[in-house]
């Protein structure tokens, strides 16, 4: 039979609230050893008033100057008539919308947005496709820890590369007359002639098949931990209630994992927005801007070119389109969450 | 309905280099429509012998039968059997509705009928109101009706009750007992029930089974278990409060054979002492129940004195903490007396009511 010893400070009565007067110091000889223990320095938690706020104010700060202030700049050089020679003059006037008008109606813009979707369905989608049923299958299938690591680092070292060098590999392995892949297509007779992979057509596939090499993990990654955070007992029960495995996995499984699918589909496609490593190592948007996306015309534009008001209005579109695809996203995970009650 | 049969079943968990021997040489024979709970301390086997009958575990060796066929083999998907867990094990992402109706969704039936006899058992547990919501929305008592509901929309052959009220509070306790005792009434199934708390298990079952150490110590009635327990263990587990053990030694003091611990000196049958005299031990543990302990005399009774160390109001009755000399003990005692620490009382016991114990083997003498 436990027998509570009252002592020490205890709440008093039912008044849980606690009201700036009940917070003091305790003298350290009122707390207990364990305590004292656990929180090892004797120095007070209480901070004067002005720490957090510089903790937060520096952060802030330094986001300012290297996120909004460029941003703003490049709203001021999106409305103006700027490039390398109007620049070096130091002449060039308010312009309006049309470096806007510019891009949105040149046949260059309207070719990348085209090979942006493409690009987003059969990269990005694919990625998070594939990605997401490498997960399930791992988990499905090795049950053994250390195996499931060995596996996981192996599939995960493609993101390890840094991109560009993704790209100059894929470039010699896709080469038309001794690159290795066409070798090995010629060897095993699936193919009786080389293939010309960066023809126009075909080199934005070559290019979303590096990347899907190069990305799939990451959204693997974020599968497989999400998949390791759910219930064991919900799938126990599962097996229980005579659930067959294709039935727990489109009744239980994946709804259950959408929230986590939705933010590995977020961070795939903005880096689509931003896509240009691959490209500009691969093809350099070629063969005739077969394989431009958005993000590499501004990028020739405005660094190559000198463009800059241009290459302005071009990152600003690309900006608002981001903006648009990200809201919508978050509000459907807020209303998955919201539908669960979780947040 | 079917009859369970476990036949000398064994579990066995091995990992990093260490076995761990969870459940040993259990039989145990739950017969078609009986109602029966597995009960011991926490990790005694009891959970893994629910999981080895559900199908989630395999057992190491021994035969699991459902009415005589066995099913070791067999998943639980094919064991039709219906299990409500103890962390209630809720889909999150369903309603209340789909989840008990999840089961039959399973079993590919029509949405029409699945919805008509998901409100019918609703209606049965009360939950018809909270049919549309999620379980995060939803309370522990809730959760654990949802949970079991989901367990009793089908037939099948035997219903699996692990832990259900574990996480259930007091006054919902008694109501979901009583709940379980009508259905299992008015369904006539198998049962089996898993629980730490032995007043779950005595409120409930038609027999009990105490688990220790994976071994099946005692199956039997809930007044075999109270009157004859097999073990010491058996003793202390059943009944609250827990009985009151002695180291003792059988002496002849005076003429008298008397059970002595300490300055105590408790006098046994005649039969008792015949079994006790029969045998070459002295040495002894003795035990009388709480309840047994009593503050007036009766016909046949013996009495002794101590003194309060503790009395603790319990309403309809009070449970003494007594000492004697070195000994400690409790009693229970009616509310209306009025006592107080460091008093005086004299207790009364029956001599048939003295159980005593084998020092060594802890077992049952007499």
């Amino acid at each position: 039979m436990a027998v509570s010893t009252g002592e020490g400070p205890t709440r008093g009565g039912t008044d849980y609230t606690v009201s700036a007067a009940t917070i003091r110091h305790w003298q350290d000889d009122e707390l207990p050893e364990w305590f004292k223990k656990k929180r090892g320095s004797t120095r007070s938690l209480i901070v004067n008033r002005w720490v957090p706020r510089v903790m937060v104010g520096v952060p802030i700060a330094v986001l300012l100057f290297i996120v909004a202030y460029p941003t703003v700049q490049m709203a001021y050089y999106a409305f103006h008539d700027i490039n390398m020679v109007s620049l070096f003059k130091g002449d060039y006037g308010l312009i309006g919308f049309t470096n806007f008008e510019r891009v949105l109606t040149s046949d260059r813009f309207h070719g990348s947005v085209i090979h942006l979707i493409q690009y987003l369905f059969f990269g990005a989608v694919l990625q998070v496709v594939i990605g997401t049923a490498l997960a399930l299958i791992l988990h499905h299938c090795v049950r053994n820890n250390a195996a499931r690591l060995v596996i996981l680092v192996i599939l995960v070292m493609p993101m390890m590369l840094p991109p560009s060098i993704v790209g100059v590999l894929w470039r010699f392995l896709f080469n038309p007359s001794n690159g290795a892949i066409n070798q090995a297509l010629l060897d095993i007779g699936l193919i009786q002639a080389h293939i010309e992979w960066f023809q126009i057509g075909v080199s934005l596939w070559t290019i979303t098949i590096a990347d899907i090499w190069e990305w799939t993990s990451l959204p693997f990654l974020i599968v497989f931990s999400g998949r390791l955070g759910l219930p064991p007992s919900i799938y126990e029960a599962a097996r229980v209630d005579g659930a067959s495995p294709f039935l727990t996995l489109r009744r239980i499984t994946l709804p259950m994992l959408k929230e986590v699918i939705a933010i590995a589909f977020i961070i795939r496609f903005m880096d689509a927005y931003k896509f240009v490593d691959k490209v500009y190592v691969m093809t350099s948007g070629g063969p005739a801007q077969s394989s431009e996306l958005p993000a590499y015309i501004a990028y020739q534009r405005g660094v190559r070119e000198f463009e800059i008001g241009e290459a302005a209005a071009y990152a600003w579109i690309i900006f608002l389109f981001a903006i648009i695809l990200i809201t919508l996203f978050l509000r459907y995970l807020k209303r998955v969450l919201r539908a669960q009650a979780i947040a | 309905m079917a009859e369970v049969r476990l036949s000398e079943v064994n579990k066995v968990y091995e990992g990093r280099g260490q076995q761990v021997h969870a459940v040993r040489d259990l039989d145990l024979v739950v017969e078609d429509g009986e109602f029966v709970s597995i009960v011991g301390p926490s990790g005694c086997g009891k959970s893994t012998t629910l999981r080895m009958i559900v199908g989630l575990e395999q057992a190491t060796s021994g035969q699991i039968l459902f009415d005589g066929d066995m099913v070791n083999d067999l998943d639980p998907q094919e064991r039709n059997v219906a299990m409500a867990f103890e962390n209630y094990a809720l889909y999150p992402n369903f309603s209340a509705e789909e989840n008990i109706g999840f089961p039959l969704e399973a079993r590919g039936i029509p949405k029409q009928e699945r919805r008509r006899r998901v409100h019918e058992l609703a209606e049965l547990l009360q939950i018809g109101n909270i049919l549309h919501q999620h379980p995060n929305t939803l309370s522990g008592g809730q959760k654990q009706r949802v949970s079991l509901a989901r367990a009793l929309i089908r037939e099948p052959a035997a219903f699996i009750l692990d832990e259900v009220l574990g996480h259930v509070d007091g006054h919902l306790r008694f109501q979901m007992l009583f709940d379980l005792k009508r259905l299992h009434q008015s369904l006539d199934s198998t049962m089996i029930f898993v629980t730490h708390d032995q007043m779950e298990a005595i409120a409930l079952s038609d027999r009990i089974a105490v688990l220790h150490q994976g071994r099946l110590v005692q199956s039997g009635t809930r007044d075999e278990l109270y009157d004859t327990p097999a073990t010491r263990f058996v003793a202390d587990f059943i009944g609250e409060p827990p009985t009151n053990f002695f180291d003792a030694r059988f002496v002849e003091e005076g003429g008298e054979e008397t059970l002595r611990a300490d300055d105590l000196a408790l006098r046994p049958t005649a039969e008792t002492a015949a079994r006790l005299r029969s045998r070459d031990d002295r040495r002894y543990v003795v035990g009388i129940r709480p309840q047994n302990l009593l503050c007036t005399p009766r016909a046949g009774t013996i009495s002794f004195d101590a003194t309060i160390d503790i009395h603790e109001y319990l309403g309809e009755r009070s449970i003494l903490t007594l000492r004697r000399g070195g000994l400690s003990f409790q009693a229970l005692a009616s509310a209306e007396g009025s006592w107080a620490a460091d008093e005086p009382i004299t207790l009364h016991y029956r001599p048939e009511d003295i159980m005593v114990f084998d020092a060594e083997s802890e077992a049952l003498i007499a």
